[in-house]
C-alpha cells in the first residue's frame, strides 16, 4: 500500500494582492480583504541536510531535515530518518497493517490537521442522515492551553470536518460530563468550548443531565453494570475527543479512559470501587463503537489529570477507529508505559493490542517520538502526611491533591494519614497515626471498619475545606493557634 | 552620528559574569571616548537570551546598576544575532535626543552545555515550521549552502578557504576566541561533520563577551568615526518563506539603504565585517552587499581577494568564525573593529589606508539584517 504523505502546510493568501502568509491571517494586512487557504497535494525534495549532532528533543542522530516544495508553491521542512534524494516525491510506502493509527504534526492550522488524520483513516463514514456525538474531555475547569481539557479548536476542526462531509449541523451534538463536584457551565466558559459551540451553531449537552440507560456484562463470573447517558446510544456516530494526558490513578488518559465521561456520576464512583483499571476495560465492551481523534496539541505530563500536571506542548493530533491500538501506539510514541486497562481491553476483545499489526500513518514514527514525564506513583508534599488512595474518584482526589500542594513542604517523621475513596481496610492504615478521612465515601468506610479519625465531609469536599482542616491541624501541632495568619495566608490565594 | 569611543572584552569561555563583562567593555569605551560615566545620558543594551543562559531578565536595569548615580533611561534590544547591529541603529536615533548614548552588547553562552546552547539559539527559528521538525541553525545554513552549490557551483573547498582566512586573521587579534589556535586546510577538511555539507570548522563557536560604543551627534575630535549609513530591514521568520535561499532580501535592502545614505557605491568599500555565523554566510553576504556579482563570491575567495592584503578584506578580526560570536555583542564588536581599522589602530591586522568600512549583522536566517557604513570623521 502506498500513501502520499501530505504534510500539514496551509498557506493563507489574499486573492486581491496575492500576498501569502504561513500564519493564520483572516484578513489581508495590506488591503483588508478576506483571505483564502490553500495547500499542496504533492511535495518534492528540493534540499536536505544530514544532522550529526544531537540536541534536546533531537537526541537520536543522524537524522535528516528535508526541504520540500509543494505543487502550489509552498515549502515545508520535515524531519526524517530516511535518506532523501533531490527531486524525489515525498512519499511513504506502508507495510499494510490491519489497523491504522494516523498522526499529524499541528502547525498553525488545527482544522487542517484534524482533516488530515481523519482522511488518512480512509473510511470514516459520514452522511446527512447521521446523528453524531462529539465527546471531548471537559473534566475540570481549565483553559485550552493547560492540556487538561480538549482544545476547543480541535472540537471546531471536527465539527468543520463533519459539516464538509455532509453532516447536518442540527444533527451534531457535543457532550460530556465533568468530574464529580465540578460545574460544567464554568468548564465550558473557562475552556472556551462554550463559545465554539455557539459560534458553530451546535448544541452542547451535559451527559450527566440527560436520561439514563443501564448496561451490564458478566466476565469470568463477575458482574459489571454501568448507567450511561442515554444520548450515547441514540447516536449513529460517536467521535471521541480525549486530550493526551498522564493520570496519577489510571496511568494515562486517552481514548479508552475518556469514554468514562459517558457514565453517570454514581457509576463513576462504582468504577473506582470496582477497580478503575478493570472498569475502564469492561466499560468499553458495553459502549457502541466510536472513532477517536486524540488531542495532543498541548497535552499534559507529570501529575495529571488536572492542574497539578504540566502542559506538554506536543503539537500532535492522532486518530484511530480502534481505541486499544490508538492508546498503545500513543503510549509507545510518548515513552509512556501501557496501562493495565489497555492490556486487559486487548485481551477481552475491545480492540487490537498487537502493535506489530498496527500501521502508523501521517508522520514518520521516529521523527515524532517524545518522552512525557510520568506521574509519580506516590505524591505527598510533606513527609509528615501519608496519602492512602482508596480508589477514590477524581472529585476527591483532585481537590485533595490541590489542597496538599498548598501545605508547607518540609521534612520530618510521619504524623498523619489522609485517606480518600472507600476501597481500603485497616491493614493499609497505621493504627497509631492521626487519620483524616476526605469525602463521604471515606468517612462511611472508616465507620464500617471501626477506625477513629477526623472526617472532612462532602462529595467531594471543597479544596478550601480540606486545606483549612489540614492546615489547622498542621500549624496547631507547631504551636500556632488555629485561624492565625499561617492558615489564613494559605487560604488567601485564589485556587 | 559619531562614534566617540569603543571597547570590548576578549571573546571565549570566560570566567566573568554578565555584569562583569559589561563593566569591562563599558569602562574601556568610556576611557576611549575620554568621558566619565556621568557624561552618559542614555543607553541601549543588546542581549539575546540571558533568561535562558543565566536565568536573568531585566538586563536594562542591570546596566543601570553599573552606573549607580545616573538612573539612566536604558532600553534592551533583541533581534536574535542582529541584536547588536540593531542596538547601534537605535542608538543613532536616540542620539538625536541625548548627548552621549552608550551601546553595550553582551552574552554569556558558556554557562550551559553546548547542546543546550544549540537549542537556545534555535529559539530564533520558527517553532512550528522549523524547531519541531528538528531544525537547528547549522542545518538551516547547510540547506542554504546546498542551494548555493547547486545554483552557482561553489563547493565545500570554498567554505574551507573562508574558514582558513578567518582563523589566520584571528591569530593576529589578541581578543579573538581562537587567537591561539592554529589551523590548516587539512584540519578544516577533516573536522567533525555537523550538518552536511557543514563541518565543525564551518561553524562559529559559542562565546562569552561584551562590546561597547559611545555615540554622539557631535564630533568632538579627529578620532571620532562617522556613521555614514545605518539601516535595519526585516523579512519572514522562517526559511520556508524565503523567496530565494541563496540570498537574504533584508540584507540586500539594508545595504542599498546604507549605500544611499552614505552616498557611496559598493566598490568604494575598503573592508567589510560581515556576519559569518557559518562560512557559507560569508559568501552570501558578499553577494548581498554587491561586493561581487551573484554567485561570484567563491571566485573572490579562491583568488585571496578577501584576505588582509586583498582587494576587499573581509572580517579582518577573524569574523564570527574565529573572533567569536557572543550573540548580543557581535554586531557591536564588528563596529569596534571597523573603528580601529579606520583610525589605524588595528595593529597586525591593519589594512592600508581604509576610507569606508561596512558592517553586516544578520538575525536568524536573514529575518533581520543591519548594515552600517563608517568613515573617518
Amino acid at each position: 500500500m502506498s500513501i502520499s504523505l501530505v504534510p500539514a502546510r496551509m498557506v493563507w493568501f489574499c486573492p486581491n494582492c496575492s500576498l501569502e502568509w504561513s500564519y493564520p491571517v483572516k484578513y489581508c494586512t495590506n488591503c483588508r480583504k478576506e483571505t483564502g487557504k490553500k495547500d499542496s497535494s504533492r511535495y518534492v525534495v528540493v534540499g536536505f541536510t544530514q544532522i550529526s549532532i544531537p540536541s534536546p528533543k533531537n537526541e537520536t542522530v543522524p537524522y535528516y531535515v528535508v526541504l520540500l516544495e509543494g505543487d502550489s508553491g509552498g515549502r515545508i521542512l520535515k524531519k526524517t530518518f530516511k535518506e532523501p534524494r533531490l527531486g524525489d516525491e515525498f512519499r511513504e510506502v506502508l507495510s499494510g497493517g490491519r489497523t491504522l493509527v494516523s498522526v499529524s504534526r499541528v502547525k498553525y492550522d488545527i482544522s487542517g490537521s484534524v482533516a488530515k488524520v481523519l482522511n488518512l483513516l480512509g473510511d470514516v463514514k459520514i452522511n446527512e442522515t447521521q446523528k453524531v456525538l462529539i465527546k471531548p474531555n471537559l473534566s475540570f475547569p481549565a483553559n485550552a492551553s493547560s492540556g487538561v481539557v480538549t482544545n476547543p479548536l480541535v472540537v471546531e476542526g471536527v465539527i468543520e470536518y463533519l459539516l464538509s462531509n455532509g453532516a447536518r449541523r442540527e444533527d451534531i451534538l457535543v457532550g460530556d460530563s465533568c468530574a464529580i463536584g465540578f460545574d460544567m457551565n464554568s468548564i465550558l466558559r473557562k475552556s472556551g468550548l462554550g463559545e465554539v459551540c455557539e459560534r458553530m451553531g451546535v448544541e452542547f449537552i451535559d451527559l450527566e443531565e440527560c436520561g439514563t440507560v443501564l448496561r451490564e456484562i458478566e466476565i469470568s463470573g463477575e458482574k459489571f453494570r454501568i448507567e450511561f447517558a442515554d444520548e450515547v446510544f441514540k447516536r449513529d456516530l460517536i467521535v471521541n475527543l480525549p486530550v493526551v494526558k498522564t493520570h496519577f490513578q489510571a496511568g494515562v488518559s486517552l481514548a479508552l479512559k475518556n469514554m468514562k465521561g459517558c457514565a453517570k456520576s454514581q457509576s463513576k464512583k462504582y468504577m473506582h470501587r470496582f477497580g478503575l483499571q478493570k472498569a475502564i476495560a469492561y466499560m468499553n465492551l458495553l459502549l457502541p463503537k466510536y472513532v477517536t481523534v486524540a488531542d495532543g496539541t498541548v497535552g499534559l505530563e507529570g501529575f495529571g489529570p488536572s492542574v497539578l500536571g504540566r502542559p506538554a506542548d506536543l503539537g500532535l493530533i492522532f486518530a484511530g477507529k480502534d481505541p486499544v491500538a490508538l492508546d498503545l501506539t500513543v503510549c509507545r510514541l510518548l515513552g509512556l508505559e501501557s496501562t493495565e486497562y489497555m492490556r486487559l481491553a486487548s485481551r477481552i476483545g475491545v480492540g487490537n493490542g498487537d502493535l506489530d499489526s498496527v500501521s502508523v500513518v501521517g508522520e514518520e514514527y521516529q521523527a515524532v517520538t517524545r518522552r512525557l514525564e510520568r506521574p509519580a506513583q506516590e505524591f505527598s508534599p510533606t513527609e509528615r502526611i501519608r496519602v492512602i488512595d482508596g480508589n477514590g474518584c477524581s472529585g476527591c482526589s483532585n481537590n485533595l491533591w490541590v489542597a496538599l500542594s498548598r501545605l508547607p513542604k518540609d521534612t520530618g517523621s510521619l504524623e498523619a494519614e489522609v485517606v480518600f475513596g472507600s476501597y481500603f481496610g485497616p491493614d493499609r492504615l497505621d493504627s497509631l497515626k492521626l487519620k483524616f478521612a476526605v469525602g463521604d465515601c471515606a468517612i462511611v468506610r472508616m465507620r464500617e471498619i471501626g477506625l477513629e479519625g477526623q472526617g472532612i465531609s462532602g462529595c467531594p469536599p471543597e479544596t478550601e475545606a480540606i486545606l483549612r482542616r489540614l492546615s489547622e491541624w498542621y500549624f496547631h501541632r507547631r504551636g500556632h493557634v488555629a485561624g492565625t495568619w499561617s492558615t489564613n495566608s494559605l487560604l488567601r490565594h485564589p485556587l | 552620528m559619531y562614534i566617540r569611543g569603543v571597547g570590548r572584552t576578549r571573546f571565549g569561555a570566560l570566567n566573568l559574569s554578565l555584569p562583569e563583562l559589561m563593566y569591562d567593555s563599558v569602562m574601556e569605551a568610556l576611557s576611549d571616548s575620554r568621558l566619565e560615566s556621568r557624561d552618559i545620558d542614555a543607553a541601549i543594551v543588546s542581549c539575546f537570551a540571558p533568561e535562558r543562559f543565566q536565568s536573568q531578565l531585566h538586563i536594562n536595569s542591570m546596566v543601570s546598576s553599573l552606573f549607580q548615580v545616573n538612573k539612566l533611561p536604558v532600553f534592551r534590544v533583541e533581534a536574535a544575532c542582529a541584536s547588536g547591529g540593531v542596538a547601534v541603529n537605535q542608538a543613532c536615533h536616540l542620539a538625536r535626543a541625548f548627548e552621549n548614548v552608550l551601546v553595550v552588547g553582551v552574552e554569556k553562552m558558556s554557562s550551559v552545555a553546548s547542546r543546550d546552547a544549540t537549542s537556545i539559539l534555535g529559539l530564533a527559528l520558527d517553532k512550528r515550521y522549523e524547531q519541531e521538525e528538528g531544525m537547528i541553525f547549522p542545518a538551516a545554513y547547510a540547506l542554504i549552502a546546498q542551494q548555493h552549490f547547486l545554483k552557482f557551483g561553489s563547493n565545500p573547498e570554498d567554505l574551507a578557504l573562508v574558514s582558513l582566512k578567518n582563523h589566520s586573521n584571528a591569530n593576529k587579534n589578541e581578543l579573538a576566541h581562537f587567537y591561539r589556535k592554529r589551523v590548516d586546510l587539512e584540519d578544516i577538511r577533516n573536522s567533525m561533520p555537523v550538518s552536511s555539507p557543514l563541518r565543525l570548522f564551518d561553524c562559529c563557536p559559542m562565546s562569552d563577551g561584551a562590546a561597547s560604543l559611545v555615540i554622539s551627534a557631535r564630533k568632538t575630535c579627529d578620532r571620532d568615526i562617522r556613521i555614514l549609513g545605518s539601516s535595519v530591514r526585516t523579512d519572514n521568520l522562517s526559511l520556508v518563506d524565503r523567496e530565494d535561499l541563496t540570498s537574504f532580501t533584508a540584507a540586500r535592502l539594508a545595504a542599498r539603504d546604507a549605500y544611499s545614505q552614505a552616498g557611496i557605491r559598493p566598490k568604494d568599500i575598503s573592508f567589510a565585517e560581515v556576519h559569518d555565523c557559518f562560512t557559507i554566510a560569508e559568501l552570501i553576504a558578499m553577494e548581498d552587499l554587491d561586493l561581487c556579482e551573484r554567485g561570484g563570491s567563491a571566485g573572490l575567495v579562491r583568488k585571496g581577494e578577501t584576505s588582509l592584503d586583498g582587494s576587499i578584506p573581509v572580517n579582518t578580526d577573524g569574523g564570527l568564525k574565529a573572533d567569536g560570536h557572543p550573540i548580543g555583542a557581535t554586531g557591536i564588536a564588528q563596529i569596534v573593529e571597523s573603528v580601529k581599522q579606520l583610525r589605524g589602530e588595528a595593529g597586525r591586522r591593519q589594512i592600508d589606508d581604509p576610507v569606508y568600512g561596512l558592517t553586516h549583522n544578520i538575525g536568524g536566517i536573514g529575518g533581520t539584517a543591519v548594515v552600517h557604513i563608517l568613515g573617518a570623521g
